[in-house]
């Protein structure tokens, strides 16, 4: 039956192709823009590191000033990075399975002269513990050890494109590579890796692209790196660089992973006592208010994804019930248009449901032609939208997203459909039989 | 006029006419406020920034030698650069600046009147040498501009601010002479010229036009040394590569990158041109899908009523006749649909402002949305219907 109905709604779109092909056009678009956008969406706001967000947390603590709190508008708002001096005494704690520091600078590379001139690379200064943290995949080599944070060891890892860059994408563990004035020892490469957004270090945009090389955060001191991110202070923070390193400024950021409940309150209770200490001393004169904030939260209160992103949803959902509403009108004028043929075969036995079914049958047809070109046409979208942000978005359709909008094409090809089956099954045969 | 038939018509196939009414409103609405979207962020792109757009260039010297961090030296590169860059010809003006303006980074700092009690307001500040306002063009409008002496090692400085700037400072009184302080009262700074506009660093920040200019010798070696470049009209391009290579010929310790400030800003604005490209695809294809929305229905109209046409010119009925009764049919249908879409149009933009912050749906743009559909809406309905007219008085007859 299925079949046979199939094959009159084939039959009945092929008997006025351009009509048909407007139709399944119409469908088409609306699928292909409302699954462009609704994916670019998802994809902007999903879970960058699925497997452990529930599990690490990003660490704010206010140590701003004490006659302005750090946001005007939101009163319990606290810091959105902490201070170095801060973030040293945060890495005494023996309670996190693991706790990194981090920041990111611009540091020159000096490659050997037959690759290319020195050029200023993305460096990640960072503890041992962020590769485990977060699952960062090795192509080659390890990450550095706890050992290497204290000494600190001149240990480097790669990014893949670094890799490709300055060894041609072979195995370059134990060649050396010179950063500023120093060398520093090539210990593991990576796989490529870009989280999207760039969670933990969200602040010049999201979407930034990934760091090329990551080294010990203990040789800030040492070789005097200063942060190639943002900087924000409230008091004045001095000349020299041991005066920045003791200033009230912040631009590290600070993430733990704390596996069980009873680890969080004890960091927790690690934080507040740190933060009280500090207030003894004079410093931190705000109210208590230590933050320890889940990946997804997090990003959410950096206003990661750019909200303009919701408007397209909605615009892009509208577009698609616009669609949709063309289709019904069409279609009730097809069905209708094919009345005395219906009478006829209404008049040789044809139940209702049957006529029915023909006609829903062939609205989904039409559906599923025109989601499959939709999802093809929103494919299309999403590269053109990738394209347009070049580098500031990183978007790709996944499965789930194909079998959303196929979903999508056979409910709005259901309910465009529904109402045009439902008249011309009710039809009165006789009518239409006397007219023949 | 036959408003009495085509209402009976409209009342009999309500579905279908509610259906396009509804689609034509919708299509206002949306169409509406993506235009409107659209030339918010236009607006935003092409707003005046104070500067000679056309004629600048943003040059930065990035030392990666040891000699650099030897006391003086990179001084003494900067004047050097800065003697160079003034020599060649087809400049007109070169000076050095902290960060580039639009490039989307910078320095802010809260800034206000000395001894207020007001809590401090935000704003860009570039540390810059004393010919900035030549290098950018911007134009003083009140005091004097930088001279040499103004660069000193005193904390206490003389600085330019926008006029914005000044009116935030001081709504009621001049801001030449007076003072200005930070969070605390050490080292106030004096004004001594206000500029017409400067934009700042950062574009999507409401308040870009407040901008202060501190005499300074700017550069580090961490942050290296960036000048602005001021061509004479025509001369920018061709001046790219000569920039770059004499640069480097001065002094290969570095890296030099010159760019067009044309191209700095448009890197900036990328988000909104990009956005300003999607918003203009979905609008012509909305407008697209509701034409042969209206194409079909009205061709489907003139189909089913193929033996009324006939009917009605056999009885004397002319051409135009049969036209006019169809579009006015269409004309009453876009009417009520396009009435309706400015409520929604009104109702989507709520919703979107309340979401992002965004511009109010502008009145004339809304109406001309309206003529816009009208017109489309009539232009579907022509083919159709011109067929019409062709439906001969015979078929009347010929299937009774």
């Amino acid at each position: 039956m299925l079949a046979y109905n199939i094959r009159i709604a084939w039959k009945s779109l092929k008997r006025n192709p351009i009509l048909s092909a407007l139709i399944v056009l119409g469908i088409a678009l609306g699928i292909g823009v409302s699954t462009t956008f609704v994916t670019s969406h998802h994809v902007m706001s999903r879970d960058p590191i699925p497997e452990k967000s529930s599990v690490i947390y990003y660490v704010e603590m206010d140590n701003w000033d004490p006659e302005r709190g750090w946001d005007d508008e939101d009163p319990k708002a606290a810091p959105n990075q902490v201070t170095y001096r801060d973030a040293t005494a945060l890495m005494k704690s023996t309670v996190p399975t693991y706790q990194s520091a981090m920041f990111k600078s611009y540091m020159y590379v000096f490659p050997p002269p037959k690759v290319g001139r020195p050029y200023r690379g993305r460096v990640r200064l960072c503890f041992a513990d962020f590769f485990p943290m977060f699952d960062v995949p090795f192509k080659y080599g390890v990450g550095w050890d706890r050992g290497a944070d204290r000494t600190p060891d001149p240990v480097v890892v790669l990014s893949h494109e670094t890799n490709q860059k300055l060894f041609g994408g072979a195995n370059s563990v134990g060649n050396s590579v010179r950063i500023e004035n120093r060398d520093f020892k090539v210990i593991g490469v990576l796989e490529p890796w870009r989280p999207a957004p760039k969670f933990y270090d969200p602040h010049n945009g999201g979407y930034e692209e990934a760091d090329e090389l990551l080294i010990p955060f203990t040789f800030v001191r040492p070789m005097e790196i200063r942060t190639g991110g943002n900087t924000s202070g409230w008091k004045d923070s001095g000349e020299t660089f041991e005066d920045q390193l003791q200033s009230e400024n912040i631009w590290i950021q600070m993430w733990v992973q704390l596996d069980s409940d009873r680890q969080k309150q004890e960091y927790q209770q690690f934080l507040d006592n740190y933060v009280r200490g500090q207030q003894a001393l004079g410093r931190m004169q705000r109210p208590l208010n230590n933050k320890l904030l889940p990946v997804m939260r997090w990003l959410d209160e950096q206003g990661v994804v750019p909200e303009e992103a919701m408007s397209f949803v909605i615009i892009s959902l509208l577009f698609l019930l616009v669609c949709s509403l063309n289709l019904i009108g069409i279609l009730l004028g097809k069905f209708l248009a094919r009345a005395p043929e219906i009478g006829v075969r209404r008049a040789l036995g044809a139940s209702r449901t049957a006529i029915f079914l023909q006609h829903i049958v062939e609205c989904e047809v039409i559906a599923v032609i025109g989601g499959v070109i939709g999802v093809l046409l929103s494919i299309l979208g999403i590269r053109l939208i990738s394209r347009l942000f070049d580098g500031i978005l990183v978007l790709g359709l996944d499965w789930s997203m194909v079998v959303a909008a196929i979903g999508l094409a056979l409910l709005s090809g259901l309910i465009a459909g529904a109402y045009p089956a439902w008249r011309i099954c009710s039809l009165a045969p006789a009518t239409y039989l006397k007219e023949q | 006029m036959e408003f009495g038939p085509i209402f009976r018509t409209l009342r009999r196939n309500k579905t279908r006419f509610t259906l396009i009414t509804l689609e034509i409103a919708l299509t206002l609405a949306i169409v509406g406020n993506c235009v409107n979207m659209i030339s918010d962020f236009r607006n935003r792109i092409m707003r005046p920034t104070g500067f000679d757009e056309a004629n600048l260039l943003a040059v930065v010297s990035q030392p990666f030698s040891p000699d650099f961090r030897e006391k003086g030296y990179l001084e003494n590169s900067r004047q050097a650069d800065l003697k160079l860059l003034r020599s060649l010809p087809g400049v007109r003006a070169a000076e050095s600046i902290a960060s580039i303006p639009l490039s989307g980074s910078g320095s802010s700092t809260g800034i206000k009147p000395l001894g207020s009690k007001m809590d401090t307001l935000a704003t860009a500040y570039f540390e810059c040498g004393p010919q900035i306002t030549k290098a950018l063009g911007v134009r003083l409008i009140e005091g004097r501009d930088f001279q040499e002496s103004d660069v000193t090692e005193a904390e206490e400085k003389n600085v330019i601010i926008t006029q914005a700037f000044a009116k935030a400072l001081f709504p009621d009184g001049k801001a030449v002479g007076k003072q200005l302080q930070g969070r605390t009262a050490e080292h106030p700074s004096t004004v001594i010229g206000v500029l017409e506009r400067m934009h700042g660093s950062w574009p999507g920040w409401e308040h870009i036009e407040r901008v202060v200019l501190r005499p300074d010798r700017p550069g580090s070696v961490n942050w290296g040394v960036r000048f602005m470049v001021r061509a004479a009209p025509g001369q920018r391009d061709r001046l790219i590569k000569t920039i770059e290579e004499r640069m480097i010929k001065a002094n290969n310790g570095r890296n030099v990158e010159v760019r067009t400030l044309s191209d700095i800003k448009a890197e900036t604005y990328q988000a909104q041109v990009a956005m300003i490209k999607m918003l203009s695809g979905l609008t012509v294809l909305l407008v697209l899908v509701t034409a042969l929305g209206i194409v079909g229905i009205t061709a489907f109209s003139v189909a089913e009523r193929t033996k009324q046409i006939g009917t009605r010119r056999a009885l004397g009925a002319r051409k135009q006749d049969i036209v006019r009764y169809f579009l006015v049919e269409n004309w009453l249908i876009s009417t009520i649909g396009l009435v309706l879409g400015v409520g929604f149009a009104y109702a989507l933009n709520y919703g979107l402002v309340s979401l992002v912050e965004g511009a109010k749906l502008d009145p004339g743009l809304v109406m001309g949305g309206v003529l816009f559909l009208w017109v489309v809406s009539l232009g579907a309905a022509l083919g159709p219907v011109l067929r019409a007219t062709r439906i001969s008085p015979a078929s009347a007859t010929r299937t009774v």
